[in-house]
């Protein structure tokens, strides 16, 4: 350590704008070196790159910066997400943000399937993650449809509800009814945990199995209710409303009138 | 419709059987006349809409027959039909005696008094006699050892009643402060696959057994999530017990015992989804909201040379709600 006086005297001899150089080549030198080495494949320059780089400009880069490097308090850095993030976020119509909010909701998608894969193929240019997976209906079909079942009750039911309906989470979050999601975006979902969902990577739910549990969510939706109205697969809650007022008020609305005076 | 003069047994029907009986002297015959056609024909309109509901119900009756045997295959809208034309045949007879009683049966009201509880005061002079005899005669006071001898019988009797008690299985030794966890125990999911240091994303979570107890209802209680979170999250609460961004917290909620297995992975909060409660993870499972006032018990973790996950001993408190022996 030097002294103060030391340091004070050295401030006296050299410049500020010489420290102001010296910073920042080595800012520029540590960026040479640190810098994620994905950035470097940003410049990757293949067409599908290049269009998604652009639509990326328009569309993205207000919220998520112009290198998709996030901004603090606004939007996260999508560097490493990988495609299958982009799919998922772009498609389901979460991405673009339609409003600031807890979470965002799911809406028509804003982008066509090609421009989206553009821009998956420039997020994902930029450091690599999941990729968007390739699989047809027929694989979905091929699927176990009973291990399905049990994968989605052991992991994804709690917060999806038993039939996918959805559930409240905190803080205004919620898990979302699965009713909408397409098979690739159940996949996707699984595979990068959007938002508040956790991460169920490959090692845990191979792909294999999640083809299985697409094909049990498909499943639910064809749900017979052999019991009547659903009041939207939610449970004992509705049921117990019905239950209480259409139910007990009847009951109670029978009483009075055998009991009253004519 | 029917005359509405409560507590008076005259119903129509009681005029049409006797007409001029017991009439003011002032009416004149004319509007006697006129009233007992206008009770009549009252008395025949509510006639015809008693009568109209059982005929809906015979209908409702004959309805639900024809549609069951037309139908060989029942479907969702067979089945409505079929119950609807059963909740008709009930509605009906139903309906038609609780109007035929308000608008055709005499309506009177009728007080029962209750009689006093007391006995009378001569039959209780009497038990009391009758009691002191059989005290007298039966020579308790003189006779000490009949007196104490019935007194031990009666005492011993409770042993009979008592034993019984033991059939109510053993006592519990340890299983309210420990589970099946213990030392070394490999963590498993529920189908009873090893978990190893890459089976999960960061950010990832799973249902977690200790290795040979995953039957949810016997190890109910050693059920445990097991979450992956990216290594700088990690704080100084959880880290003594987390391993490489593994934690393990008790998924059974502090309040009620519900699977607290909801997991927000933005905010690392757990929740549980009968009450609420919310769980701040990174706070140690601090409870942070709903009626859960304790944190979850966090499991230390390890892992051996072939990157299996391992338990380093039980769980250091008694999981799950609060019971009475925990100050």
């Amino acid at each position: 350590m030097t002294s103060p006086s030391h340091a004070s005297s050295r401030r006296r001899t050299i410049p500020f704008g010489a420290y102001l150089v010296l910073a920042l080549l080595v800012t520029a030198g540590l960026w040479a070196f640190l810098a994620p080495s994905g950035s470097a494949a940003g410049s990757d320059n293949s067409p599908a790159v290049t269009r998604g780089k652009e639509i990326f400009a328009q569309g993205c880069a207000s919220c998520h910066g112009l290198q998709a490097q996030g901004i603090g308090g606004r939007a996260p850095s999508l560097i490493g997400v990988g495609a299958a993030a982009v799919d998922f976020q772009v498609s389901s119509g979460r991405m673009p943000l339609a409003e600031i909010g807890v979470q965002a909701d799911r809406h028509p998608a804003r982008y066509t399937q090609q421009e989206i894969d553009d821009l998956a193929a420039y997020v994902n240019s930029l450091g690599g993650g999941p990729a968007a997976p390739v699989f047809n209906a027929a694989d979905v079909q091929r699927a176990d449809l009973s291990k399905g079942g049990e994968i989605f009750r052991a992991n994804c039911a709690s917060c999806h509800n038993f039939a996918g309906a959805g559930n409240a989470l905190e803080k205004g979050r919620y898990a979302p009814n699965l009713g909408q999601a397409t098979g690739k975006q159940i996949f996707e979902a699984m595979l990068t945990g959007p938002e508040s969902m956790p991460v169920f990577g490959n090692n845990q739910i191979t792909p294999q199995q999640k083809l299985a549990v697409v094909r049990y969510v498909q499943s639910l939706r064809k749900g017979a209710d052999p019991g009547g109205a659903n009041l939207g697969h939610l449970g004992p809650v509705p049921e117990g409303v019905v239950a209480i007022l259409i139910g007990i008020g009847g009951l109670v609305a029978a009483t009075l009138f055998i009991g009253s005076k004519s | 419709m029917s005359e509405r003069n409560p507590g008076r047994p005259d119903s129509p029907a009681a005029h049409l059987e006797a007409p001029a009986k017991g009439r003011a002297a002032g009416t004149t015959l004319a509007a006697e006349r006129d009233e007992q056609l206008a009770a009549r024909k009252a008395d025949r309109s509510a006639e015809r809409i008693v009568s109209s509901f059982f005929l809906l119900s015979a209908a409702g009756a004959i309805f639900f027959f024809v549609t069951y045997w037309i139908h060989a295959k029942t479907d969702l809208f067979v089945n409505a039909l079929l119950g609807t034309s059963l909740a008709v045949a009930l509605f009906g007879i139903g309906m038609g005696a609780v109007l035929w009683a308000k608008m055709l049966m005499p309506a009177e009201e009728a007080v029962q008094e209750r009689h006093p509880f007391g006995s009378p005061p001569e039959l209780a002079t009497e038990a009391g006699e009758a009691w002191n005899a059989g005290v007298q005669g039966s020579g308790i006071a003189r006779r000490p050892l009949l007196r104490r001898s019935l007194l031990l019988a009666s005492g011993l009797l409770l042993l009979p009643v008592i034993a019984p008690l033991r059939s109510l299985g053993e006592k519990p030794k340890g299983e309210l402060k420990h589970t099946f966890w213990s030392k070394n125990a490999r963590l498993v999911l529920p189908d009873g696959t090893p978990l190893k240091l890459d089976s999960l994303e960061p950010n990832g979570i799973a249902t977690v057994f200790p290795e040979g107890h995953t039957d949810i209802e016997a190890a109910a209680n050693s059920s445990a999530v097991l979450i992956r979170l990216p290594d700088e999250v990690v704080t100084d609460k959880i880290r003594p017990k987390s391993h490489q961004g593994y934690v393990v917290f008790s998924q059974i909620c502090t309040h009620a015992g519900c699977p607290a297995r909801l997991y927000s992975q933005q905010t690392h909060t757990l929740l549980c989804p009968c009450h609420q409660s919310q769980f701040k993870v990174l706070l140690g499972a601090q409870p942070a909201a709903g009626p859960a006032t304790r944190p979850l018990p966090q499991l230390a973790i390890t892992s051996d040379s072939d990157g299996y996950l391992r338990a380093v001993r039980d769980f250091d408190e008694p999981i799950g709600p609060g019971f009475w022996e925990r100050s």
